[in-house]
């Protein structure tokens, strides 16, 4: 540079305040020079990358970024002047990703980058270009006013897998409603899936691939869980001990194959979300996977389709207690009729495909409340196994029998008084129930135990409200249920098949 | 077992005494303990019976001792053999669990089985055999039987001190022990005790009568209507008689001795010893009351009575099963829907008399549910809906009364003993 004539011409202003006396004015620019002035120029800071934050930078979304280190230039402490020819420089792949300046210091650049999609494990190379201060960057001999190159993972390239939700080919159901996909495919996002009538879990399974389906290696850490709010009102008693309506709000969760179990699975295998589930699960499914330390996930609803009525029946005979307790009660059907007309998921409508329920907090066939557990909503054969096992125990013979030896030693005692009679016939319907029933005729321990399976909780079971109590010296017959329904004279009318 | 039984049995009754004497210088000779079984009888429901025990003297908190079962057909005290037999469960009970008054911790559980579809214990008791001991006999009978009812032809005995179930005659019914009814509307119709005849006897069905052994009393001898037995034991028997409500005759067994007593009215009676509790049952004249009508259809519209202290008792649960929630359980209230029907009305009005010397005193507690629990050294215990209070007997009147416990546990407290 010895013997270069430059030009300068610059205007300072000198702060207010200033102290007096010798200054020393330094110039930077492309070289280190002493002019005839004796004002000494002196070269910017290489620059120098320390980290880059965040360490994640999803594809196909918009990031906030920091870039730490030194040099960059640019810094208010020293120049208030706009940076100038600084570069952050973010390649992927030889290509550079565009990078939105938002604040630029000597110590800090803040802005947002948009990632796209590209290879799993690809990395990001991170490198800056000296803004120096003021007017550029101003480099001595043999320096580079470009700083270190950062080479982070790029986690975001990750994101860039594809996740496949396919629908096998439906079994066959016996009463195929609309709202469930009949042939196989892929499940979009929102989708309906639906439970056979078997019961069985939709043959569903699901899969990340690469870009251009390329097979991924690693582990894939697979989750399914699935959610069925409902609510339902009781009394209670406010602070001033008022009565006072509680509403009680309820989220059945349920999970493949369990709730809150993960299966890992090597990338390279589908995830057969149906295999070795616990119970069937149905409801407002969010299936979550994690791959490359990545997670993503996936919404859909798993809806259900019901059986005919011959297969429900014959599930429903199939209940060993019955052979050793008198055989399949005759009023067994026409129970469940009245109970959910043989519908385990509602058939119609907008809630079409979810479980059948009924308040307060009755589920399916057999409206078993409160459900025993998620498969209570979902699987018809078990909960047709929860109401047979309620049904079994509002067993009435050894009730009925009670009530006739209390009224027959009742009566056998009065030896002064004149003696009661049984109790009358009593005809609801198509039924007759009788003290001492014929061949067409039901003995009245049957009409105690339809009424006691509506009844359903204990409290009203008790003594009076059964449908016939002997309290000498009389007896009390009782039809109504607390709500005042006649529920045996419903069961009665009921036939079979629904109607 | 017995020889043990009665000493303890001897302590107590001369700890009374000395009690009655100087009741504040033996007040630290009052037993510690008081045992309370609490359950409710039901034809339905698994409700959960319980031993719970508490400061005999002053307030404090209820311990649980033990869950004896789920579902409750009834309980049987024997104060004087210091033994209680709790037959779970509910209807057709099969599991017979002793408790020994003078070692409350330890229980002695026996089993029995039959065919709850087609056997109806008729009867139940608890005897004590001069062969085989004290135990609970059950009169097995089959209400549904072709042709009629197949009344109880034999005593299904459980013994106390274990073995097979053995079957005892009919006869055996005279070693009944019976020390009354737990108060309030349980239904108790299924254990009272008709006598009839003389010598007294027990209708086994309608055509069979057991004899007790005991002559009738010579002014009944003419009375032809129906005597219940209220208690017996081995120093007395206690009659009522169904058509003289607010009288008892007592036999004294040591003189052979019958008498008459006066108590201030009818009712539900029990007794502890020398001491008989009663709590005042009235009637009200509903349209739909049994002496008018033998079938009552409910509707949902008939007249019904009411006992006082309703509104607390619907907010008493009575857990139908263990696992029961209180919105799936009866209340208290829901126990009294039966007797407000056919108009039975408990106004809450107790009494307990000395049999030895007559004194009697009422207490008005103002809630239908209320009975007295135990009558003991000088102290009487009784509950009042969920508080459960002992008071000091002075002569004709009550002193000291203090509230013991307040809470669920004090609800179905129906037997007591002290310890």
């Amino acid at each position: 540079m010895s013997g270069a004539q430059y030009d300068i011409s610059q205007q300072f202003t000198v702060a207010t305040g200033a102290t007096p006396g010798d200054q020393t004015l330094t110039v930077t620019g492309p070289t280190s020079l002493t002019d005839n002035t004796g004002v000494e120029i002196t070269p910017s800071s290489t620059p120098y990358i320390d980290g880059v934050y965040p360490s994640v930078w999803p594809a196909g979304t918009t990031s906030q970024v920091t870039i730490t280190g030194s040099g960059f230039g640019c810094s208010p402490t020293t120049t208030t002047q706009p940076c100038q020819n600084g570069v952050l420089q973010i390649s992927q792949a030889g290509s550079y990703v565009a990078f939105y300046v938002t604040s630029w210091t000597d110590t800090a650049i803040m802005g947002t980058a948009t990632v796209s999609g590209g290879e799993p494990g690809e990395t990001l190379s991170i490198s800056v270009v000296g803004a120096g201060y003021g007017l550029g960057f101003a480099a001595a001999a043999s320096q580079s006013a470009g700083s270190n190159t950062k080479t982070v993972q790029a986690p975001g390239a990750s994101n860039a897998v594809k996740l496949t939700v396919s629908l096998g080919t439906p079994t066959s159901a016996d009463q195929w409603p609309g709202y469930c996909p009949q042939a196989a495919g892929p499940v979009a996002s929102g989708g309906i899936v639906c439970i056979s009538s078997a019961p069985a879990f939709p043959p569903l399974t699901a899969q990340l691939t690469g870009p251009a389906g390329q097979t991924l290696t690693g582990q894939v850490d697979w989750r399914l869980t699935s959610h069925y709010p409902y609510s339902y009102n009781t009394t209670g008693k406010d602070a001033n001990g008022n009565s006072i309506t509680v509403v009680n709000n309820v989220d059945i969760i349920c999970g493949a194959p369990e709730v809150g179990t993960d299966t890992f699975l090597d990338a390279s295998v589908p995830w057969n979300i149906g295999s070795g589930l616990a119970y069937l699960c149905g409801g407002n499914a969010t299936l979550e996977y994690t791959y490359a330390q990545t997670p993503g996930s996936f919404n859909f609803r798993i809806l259900g389709q019901n059986p005919n009525y011959s297969t429900v029946e014959s599930q429903l005979s199939t209940y060993p207690w019955f052979a050793a307790n008198g055989g399949t009660p005759w009023f067994l059907y026409q129970l469940v009729n009245q109970e959910s007309s043989y519908q385990q998921f509602n058939n119609t409508g907008a809630k079409a495909g979810l479980p059948n329920y009924g308040a307060p907090q009755g589920f399916g066939l057999m409206q078993v409340d409160p459900p025993r557990s998620p498969a209570t909503l979902y699987d018809w054969t078990h909960n047709a196994g929860d109401g047979l096992a309620i049904l079994q125990g509002f067993y009435a013979v050894p009730y009925w029998q009670a009530q006739k030896a209390s009224w027959q030693r009742y009566n056998a005692l009065q030896s002064q008084s004149p003696t009661f009679n049984p109790p009358p016939d009593d005809t609801e319907g198509t039924c007759t129930f009788s003290y001492a029933p014929l061949a067409t005729e039901y003995p009245y321990s049957d009409a105690v135990w339809i009424k006691r399976y509506n009844s359903g909780g204990a409290s009203k079971n008790f003594s009076y409200n059964n449908f016939i109590t002997f309290s000498a010296p009389a007896w009390i017959i009782n039809h109504l249920a607390p709500n005042g329904t006649n529920y045996v004279l419903a069961v009665c009318n009921r036939n079979q098949p629904p109607n | 077992m017995l020889v043990g039984n009665k000493r303890s049995s001897v302590r107590v009754q001369v700890l009374g005494m000395l009690y009655v004497a100087g009741v504040l210088i033996l007040q630290g000779a009052e037993p510690s303990r008081l045992y309370i079984v609490a359950g409710t009888p039901t034809a339905e429901a698994k409700v959960p019976i319980y031993l719970y025990s508490l400061d005999a003297g002053k307030a404090g908190q209820v311990k649980t001792e033990f869950k004896i079962g789920d579902g409750l057909t009834c309980v049987l005290p024997d104060y004087q053999l210091r033994t209680v037999a709790v037959l779970s469960p509910e209807l057709a009970p099969d599991t017979i669990t002793f408790i020994n008054m003078d070692e409350p911790g330890i229980r002695i559980v026996r089993m029995v089985s039959y065919d709850a579809n087609k056997f109806v214990p008729y009867e139940k008791y608890l005897l004590r055999n001069p062969r085989e001991g004290l135990g609970v006999a059950l009169a097995l009978g089959e209400p549904s039987a072709p042709g009629g009812p197949l009344w109880p032809s034999a005593l299904t005995f459980v013994p106390l001190k274990g073995g097979a179930v053995i079957q005892l005659p009919l006869e055996d019914t005279r070693y009944v022990r019976w020390a009354g009814f737990p108060g309030g509307p349980l239904d108790n119709l299924h254990l009272q005790i008709e006598l009839r005849g003389d010598p007294l006897s027990v209708p086994q069905g309608p055509a069979v009568k057991v004899s007790i052994g005991i002559a009738r009393p010579p002014y009944l001898k003419t009375y032809t209507g129906n005597l219940t037995l209220v208690a017996n034991d081995d120093d007395r028997t206690i009659l009522e008689s169904a058509d003289e409500p607010g009288v008892i005759d007592v036999l004294d067994k040591a003189k052979n001795e019958w008498r008459r007593l006066p108590t201030p009215f009818g009712g539900v009676l029990r007794a502890f010893g020398s001491w008989v509790a009663g709590l005042e049952v009235r009637s009200a004249n509903l349209n739909s009351t049994p002496s008018k009508k033998a079938l009552i259809v409910v509707t949902g519209k008939e007249e019904r009575a009411v006992s006082p202290g309703s509104k607390k008792r619907m907010s008493e649960k009575i857990r139908a099963s263990s696992d029961a929630s209180d919105d799936d359980s009866a209340s208290v209230e829901d126990y009294f829907a039966m007797k407000n029907l056919q108009g039975t009305v408990y106004p809450g009005e107790l009494f307990v008399l000395n049999l030895n010397t007559g004194a009697q005193i009422r207490i008005s507690t103002g809630s239908g549910d209320s009975e007295v629990l135990l009558v003991a050294n000088g102290v009487i215990y009784y509950r009042v809906d969920d508080a459960l209070f002992r008071a000091d007997i002075v002569g004709s009147s009550l002193s000291n009364t203090v509230k013991l416990a307040e809470g669920p546990e004090i609800v179905q407290a129906h037997w007591a003993f002290l310890n």
